[in-house]
């Protein structure tokens, strides 16, 4: 509610301004634009129109392979796979996990990315480099050093533990990424309430922040896809199946022996919908930026 | 406009010396705290345990790890799939670094200037990256089946037929499959922050571009292009390391194969530490392709760097 | 400006209200799992399960044990893919499962090794060995000076038997299981005569070459083969190899290569089962995923590998021991632990196993006794003569014999570069 207050009331004097490409040609550009996308539309698509026809068919039928559109669509699967792999506690959890590692992630990578961008301080490179490299560490061979460290904080079986990983996996993308866009940003606003004696966490709260709205909710979908994703930690890191995330409710129906693909297809289309729906909600963010707009 | 120039200038104030720079290094290391903090207990530690295990013996479940010097180095030269999959893997990082980024700026492009079905779009092309990677091998190895697979059916139907192919088993198209999947995969990610990026590009610049009759192209050359260099360089840094530490994609596709047309480090390393339980050799591998990491990205960093200053 | 600050102000108050909720959940959930810690008083044991297939089983079996003795038993089962890892955590965190379930041996002996296993041969010594037969405790014996530097002793007790060979479709290729094709040749020359297709997962290529050398080699020599004492090059390891380059000039194998990937095996399961395969080659469990995969379809047969030209001994399929546990000897209960999978062991208790998971028991008279479907019949019939030893492939050579099958009917490689890529990966781990 008070975000579209916010996006609205910037949005209105650059509406005037186009952004929009000067009309020569027009007609001929615009079908050329929209089949462009529309292709890369189909592709995208493909494969997920696929999967929701295969989370409606039965074993036999999919794995033959040979129907694009269920015969009989076989809607049980759903109930199959929400109460055989118990995707409510499970969804739950994913939840609140992915909330947690969302918003530590913003509030560490957005302070570390100004700092980066816009402070002068002895050890910025340095920092930059840690980071970089921090980033290029292939994950398999540390691994269980990492899970090693977490038994000696006393961390596993541990929700805490468990979200103090996905931040700090999240952090070094992020910061590079807020970096980027603090630098893209006018320095007047931050400068003129510098002028008015504010320090820099003022400034960095009441000003920085706020425009920094469409970098944050870049990193704030990526970063949340990368959490809900998450499963060889939570895995070995969990003994309570209670404290599981989702993507154990999806584990449930993989296995050679037992083959369910039609139901881990429905589980997985079941288990995407909150990461879409936190998607919708988040890219109005994206792309109502209001940095271009406050300097006005 | 005027005030975003002003901008220039201001940054090369020389910072002053003693108690206020202390201070500004302070304030500095107290807006990175928290990063380095959890950085520092969660990452590097373990990070440096790792680099000390390529000098030892380990075999993941053994409490004890013993000393052996460089023979995990020695090991690891002589292991002709580690070096098979360090020449892969720089295709990957190519088809990531050109095809990935040029479709998810051009499609960030496109998708910015359209009026209607925005939203669309943007959901659209963010959807595949929802998946987890197991999903992904189930719905290609069965889009890309050799015999019944939609693909293959589809080309029939349209009279293609001559270019159906066994896709994920035919050496010679194989590794260009696996990137494409992976590019489907993963370009959501750049699309979005280039999207993100077009948004803080002052509309003012494009006004005044209209008013002295600039074409398309030169207001993406002259505006957009160096506009957008911060968010380019990250961008593209960003998915060329993604696409070099490819790991989930190829090991449910095609598990490195048809022989080892299709290994990739990062696949070679968790095999050597959960299949062949030498944690040594493993870790070693990592220190080898990590350094070769940092020195690339060092060198692309520093090219970007020089590019955005031009 | 003014509107603006307030607004922004006020999302941020959504941002730390959001923020605060997640935070708590997070706590919540933290007190919750240290909540249920307390709860220990009677005699609790944890299975740790690698098999989806035996978990109905296993789970029935528990709960009637709890019945019986008032031992409670929680059955975990983090899946096939995930059992390995977990169990490695396990190890790191030194809070393993009383029982787990041994899986094959390469794998297991690291656990082994770290004192995570009970050595069981005195207990199979003293009369437990009657559950099983011979083979499956020679099997599952690490002699003095194994290949992979176990401590001799017998870790693990396995309630299954494990065999490889064909399951052929009649429908499409013409044979029968009145009559399975007695040559290799004749084998080829039904699927090429009906233009049926033979299809072999990349990862089951070393049990079929291991399978096909038998024709030439005992299993003493295929023992020295893989404790390297014995080299690759050699006739009956080649004429092995070449049986595949033989499929691929007949135009048999599906799509003219070998499918690979982590699926591999069971999407070739799958074209079977949907009756797109002629044949298959494939381990005894296949059976079972059958009767989940298309339940309709159960005019199939099982059949072991048919002898090859100029063989010297009759084809053997190479013996596994199936499911079975490993006891902690670490655990807070290593005597009960024991005494239930002794009673797990036991001929009752199989033939639920057997029955329910659809597995070889690997007790001899129920195995000659029990009612064996018709489509497992083939691979029944293999455990009589298969080949016993108690090492197997060194994983660099396992990768490297899927890797080079791939490559030999790709004919990218000759069956000597074959021989001699083996040999090397061989030479690397001794």
């Amino acid at each position: 509610m008070s975000s579209r207050t916010t996006g609205r009331a910037v949005e209105m004097p650059v509406a005037s301004a186009p952004a929009r490409p000067p009309r020569r040609g027009v007609g001929l550009d615009r079908v050329g634009l929209y089949g462009l996308l529309g292709v890369a539309a189909l592709i995208a698509l493909f494969p997920l129109l696929w999967m929701l026809s295969g989370s409606l068919q039965s074993l036999t039928e999919l794995l033959s392979n040979e129907r694009f559109l269920p015969a009989d669509p076989q809607w049980g699967n759903y109930v199959t796979a929400w109460v055989q792999g118990e995707l409510g506690v499970y969804l739950r959890n994913s939840v609140i996990y992915t909330g947690s590692a969302v918003i530590g992630i913003l509030l560490v990578s957005s302070l570390a990315g100004y700092a980066l961008a816009r402070l002068d301080f002895a050890g910025k490179g340095a920092f930059t480099f840690v980071i970089l490299a921090v980033m290029i560490i292939p994950a398999p061979a540390m691994f269980l050093a990492q899970y090693k460290l977490l038994i000696s904080l006393g961390l596993t079986n541990n929700p805490v533990g468990y979200v103090l990983v996905l931040i700090t996996s999240g952090i070094p993308m992020s910061t590079l990424i807020m970096r980027s866009f603090f630098v893209s940003q006018p320095r007047a606003l931050e400068e003129a309430a510098a002028l008015d004696g504010a320090g820099p966490l003022r400034i960095f709260w009441h000003v920085i922040l706020p425009l920094a709205r469409p970098g944050m909710a870049a990193v704030a979908v990526i970063q949340g896809l990368g959490a809900w994703n998450e499963y060889l930690m939570a895995l070995v890191l969990f003994d309570d199946n209670s404290l599981m995330p989702i993507q154990r409710g999806l584990t449930s129906f993989t296995s050679a022996e037992t083959p369910q693909q039609q139901i881990l297809l429905a589980a997985t289309t079941i288990s995407i919908v909150p990461v879409v729906i936190f998607y919708l909600m988040a890219q109005r963010h994206i792309v109502k930026g209001i940095g271009a707009g406050a300097i006005k | 406009m005027t005030t975003w120039r002003l901008a220039v200038p201001v940054r090369r104030r020389r910072p002053p010396r003693g108690r206020r720079a202390l201070r500004r290094n302070l304030i500095g290391w107290l807006f990175l705290a928290p990063a380095i903090a959890l950085i520092g207990i969660f990452t590097i530690t373990p990070f440096a345990q790792a680099i000390l295990l390529s000098f030892q013996s380990w075999d993941g479940v053994s409490p004890d790890t013993p000393w052996v010097g460089l023979a995990n180095y020695d090991f690891v030269a002589s292991d002709p799939i580690f070096w098979a999959s360090m020449r892969n893997v720089v295709f990957f990082g190519a088809v990531g670094f050109f095809l990935g980024n040029g479709i998810a700026l051009v499609m960030a492009l496109a998708v910015n200037s359209v009026a209607r079905g925005k939203t669309f779009f943007r959901t659209v092309f963010y959807l595949p990256g929802v998946l987890s990677v197991v999903v992904v091998g189930l719905l290609f190895s069965f889009i890309l089946a050799p015999g019944s697979g939609i693909l293959n059916r589809l080309l029939g139907l349209v009279g293609l037929g001559t270019l159906q192919q066994n896709w994920l088993g035919d050496p010679a198209v194989a590794l260009p499959v696996v990137a494409a999947v992976f590019v489907w995969f993963h370009w959501g990610f750049g699309f979005l922050l280039f999207l993100a990026g077009l948004q803080d590009v002052p509309k003012e610049l494009y006004e005044a571009a209209d008013l002295d009759g600039a074409n398309r192209w030169s207001k993406f050359r002259y505006i957009t292009w160096p506009q957008l260099a911060p968010v380019t360089s990250i961008v593209s840094l960003l998915t060329l390391l993604a696409a070099l530490q490819i790991f989930g994609t190829v090991q449910v596709l095609t598990n490195g194969g048809p022989g080892n047309h299709t290994m990739v480090p990062t696949l070679a390393i968790y095999n050597e530490a959960f299949v062949n339980w030498r944690y040594g050799s493993a870790a070693a591998m990592s220190v080898i392709f990590g350094g070769a990491l940092v020195l690339l990205s060092v060198l692309q960093l520093a090219i970007t760097r020089r590019r955005s200053r031009v | 400006m003014g509107t603006n600050s307030t607004a922004r102000i006020a999302s941020r108050r959504t941002i730390i209200a959001a923020g605060s909720w997640a935070i708590a959940g997070t706590l919540a959930l933290a007190g919750c799992s240290s909540s249920e810690k307390a709860a220990t008083g009677a005699v609790g044991l944890t299975f740790m399960n690698q098999s989806r297939g035996q978990e109905a089983a296993l789970t029935q079996l528990a709960k009637q044990y709890t019945t019986k003795t008032g031992i409670k038993i929680t059955i975990d089962s983090p899946g096939p893919a995930d059992y390995l890892p977990k169990l490695q955590a396990k190890a790191q965190s030194r809070s393993m499962p009383d029982i787990y379930s041994s899986f094959a041996a390469t794998e297991m002996a690291p656990f082994y090794k770290a004192g995570w296993a009970m050595d069981l041969s005195a207990e199979l010594n003293a009369g437990w060995s009657k559950n099983f037969s011979p083979a499956v405790l020679k099997m599952s014996t690490f002699q003095e000076g194994n290949n992979l530097g176990v401590k001799p002793g017998i870790y693990s007790v396995h309630w299954e038997t494990q065999t490889y060979g064909f399951l052929i479709n009649p429908a499409l290729t013409g044979m029968s299981a009145d009559k399975p094709p007695a040559t290799t040749a004749a084998f080829t020359d039904a699927l090429a005569a009906k233009g049926a297709k033979f299809s072999i997962a990349a990862s089951q290529t070393p049990f079929f070459i291991q399978a096909l050398a038998s024709n030439w080699l005992t299993d003493a020599e295929i023992e020295a083969t893989f404790n390297g004492k014995a080299k690759w090059k050699q006739d009956g390891w080649r004429n092995a190899f070449q049986f595949l380059v033989d499929l691929k000039k007949a135009g048999v194998i599906a799509n003219d290569a070998l499918p690979g990937g982590q699926d591999d095996n069971p999407n070739v399961e799958s074209s079977f089962f949907t009756k797109k395969m002629g044949a298959i080659f494939d381990a005894s469990p296949g059976v079972s995923v059958g009767l989940r995969t298309n339940p309709e379809f159960g005019d199939y047969f099982s059949a072991g590998l048919p002898t090859a030209p100029e063989s010297l001994h009759e084809p053997r399929s190479p013996g596994v021991p199936g499911k079975g546990a490993v006891i902690n000897p670490r655990g807070d209960h290593p005597k009960e632990a024991l005494a239930f999978v002794k009673w797990l062991s036991e001929p009752a208790q199989q033939a639920v196993f057997a029955k329910t998971a659809r597995i070889l028991p690997s007790n001899p008279e129920l195995l000659a006794s029990a009612d064996i479907p018709g489509q497992l019949a083939g691979f029944a019939a293999g455990v009589k003569g298969m080949q016993v030893m108690s090492t197997t492939f060194a994983p660099d050579v396992n990768t490297a014999i899927k890797a080079e099958s791939q490559r030999l009917v790709l004919g990218e490689a000759t069956v000597d570069d074959v021989l001699d890529t083996i040999q090397a990966a061989q030479d690397r781990t001794s």
